[in-house]
């Protein structure tokens, strides 16, 4: 309740053109241009258009960002909208977010609701209810996520997916758009996939491990373990499939 | 001695419970990330967990989850303290702890009546102090040693995973914090009376206070 009163006195930052800061606490941040701060920024909304570098950590509620933004300290948030690149050092947590573009995000990511479209390179494990990634991932940690929906333009590499609902394939548009060709065949390289509900295309793993699997065209899987049900494409590779444990509930 | 570990395949068998569910519920930390134990094995990598703390751990979420959300659940088995506030009464009144090992507390802390208000970690010393009391492994006169013991280190601890040891050698007692509750070696003539594990306390302090509020 104290917070609240001295949360009114918060000031705005403003940088338009070029400029620099020490951080601190704010109400409304604004960056127009280039902007560098010196420190941690805690702040209540985040507009940027252009470039903000932050040497510290950021913790914004609301941000909304056109251009790059760099942060080297931890970076979180309740809502995250932004469109250009984005470079995190230290984690990144988020209620909701959609990031576009260049996406590198060293120390893991937790969040709810994780939407991100385009390349995105990523150190540590990954939690959220639900993730969706549209792009090309890039990864040697652990995606963890009760929906985990991965639409593939260009090669892709998780170490460990695991969680409720697993998706994997190429972006449906991706045969159409000829641009998209030349990044090659959008596949999926995992070490072990574990989930209740698996749909797989264009996936190279080691184990596959759920209830109902379903092993689409393009998949070469040296060994699944399933309980409930299982199909497998003729146009997939797969060393061994076992059922194996019958526990029905 | 080392632990007993179980197979995730086997675990799953064992429980009834779906992939989905495990791998939520290591999302909302119910279950920790260290006991995930990754060894290859000849199918490949496979992921273990100590047998006893998992089976004990699933038993529980499966009991408790219909009555409490996942989020008030993962707050039961965090090994950091709440933010309880109970007075002396309160804890007598809910049998808590016995007025004894209360008496013994407030005597050796030098806790003013006046000021009844006991934060977790000073119930948590109480409830320690109560269980070993009440189990006959030790004397008064040792409790206050445990008391002094915890006084000391507890907040220092916060949060963390941490063994509770009571050794005796030569009749002569002595406490051993052991952080991360790992195992320790002592010479032979040195025995270990009791062992407790401050998070397994935390959880069934915070039960037994959240408990018999509803």
């Amino acid at each position: 309740m104290t917070a609240q009163v001295s949360d009114d006195r918060r000031a705005d930052l403003k940088i338009v053109g070029n400029g620099t800061s020490n951080g601190g606490i704010f109400n409304k941040v604004k960056v127009v241009g280039e902007g560098e701060i010196n420190g941690d920024v805690d702040c209540r909304t985040l507009n940027c258009t252009g470039t903000l570098e932050v040497d510290g950590g950021l913790r914004i509620e609301v941000l909304k960002a056109k251009g790059t933004i760099a942060v080297t300290g931890p970076m979180s948030g309740e809502e995250l909208n932004l469109t250009g690149n984005l470079s995190v050092r230290s984690g990144l947590k988020a209620g909701k977010a959609r990031l576009n573009g260049e996406i590198r995000i060293e120390g893991g990511i937790a969040g709810e609701d994780i939407g991100l479209f385009g390349s995105c390179e990523l150190t540590g494990n990954c939690q959220a209810e639900r993730l969706r990634i549209k792009g090309a991932l890039q990864t040697q940690g652990t995606i963890n996520a009760e929906q985990v929906e991965l639409a593939m333009f260009g090669r892709s590499q998780a170490g460990e997916i695991v969680g409720g609902q697993i998706r994997i394939a190429p972006h449906p548009t991706w045969k159409w758009v000829s641009l998209f060709k030349s990044w090659g065949t959008p596949e999926l390289q995992a070490t072990v996939i574990e989930g209740d509900v698996i749909r797989l295309e264009n996936t190279v793993a080691d184990i596959v491990r759920g209830g109902d699997v379903s092993i689409g065209p393009g998949c070469r899987i040296r060994l699944v373990e399933y309980t409930k049900h299982y199909h497998q494409d003729p146009n997939a590779e797969v060393g061994e499939h076992l059922n194996v444990w019958r526990n029905e509930e | 001695m080392t632990e007993e570990l179980i197979s995730k395949k086997e675990l799953l068998d064992l429980t009834g419970i779906s992939y989905g569910q495990l791998y939520r519920w290591k999302r909302k930390n119910l279950i920790p990330e260290q006991w995930f134990i990754r060894k290859s094995s000849f199918t490949g990598q496979e992921t273990f967990f100590p047998r006893e703390k998992m089976l004990q751990r699933i038993d529980r979420i499966l009991g408790m989850k219909d009555d409490l959300s996942l989020d008030a659940l993962a707050d039961v088995f965090s090994p950091s303290p709440g933010d309880i506030r109970l007075s002396v009464g309160e804890l007598l009144e809910r049998n808590i702890v016995t007025s004894t090992s209360l008496n013994l507390y407030i005597e050796t802390a030098g806790k003013s009546e006046g000021m009844s208000l006991l934060g977790f970690d000073q119930m948590l010393t109480v409830y320690v102090l109560d269980k070993l009391l009440q189990s006959g492994d030790i004397s008064l006169e040792e409790g206050r040693l445990l008391v002094q013991t915890l006084e000391e280190y507890l907040p220092g601890l916060a949060g963390k995973e941490c063994g509770v040891h009571l050794t005796r050698k030569m009749g002569v007692a002595a406490f051993i914090l052991v952080p991360g509750d790992v195992e320790i070696y002592m010479d032979r003539s040195v025995r270990t009376v009791a062992r407790l594990s401050l998070a397994r306390c935390t959880e069934e302090l915070k039960l037994l206070v959240s408990g018999s509020e509803g």
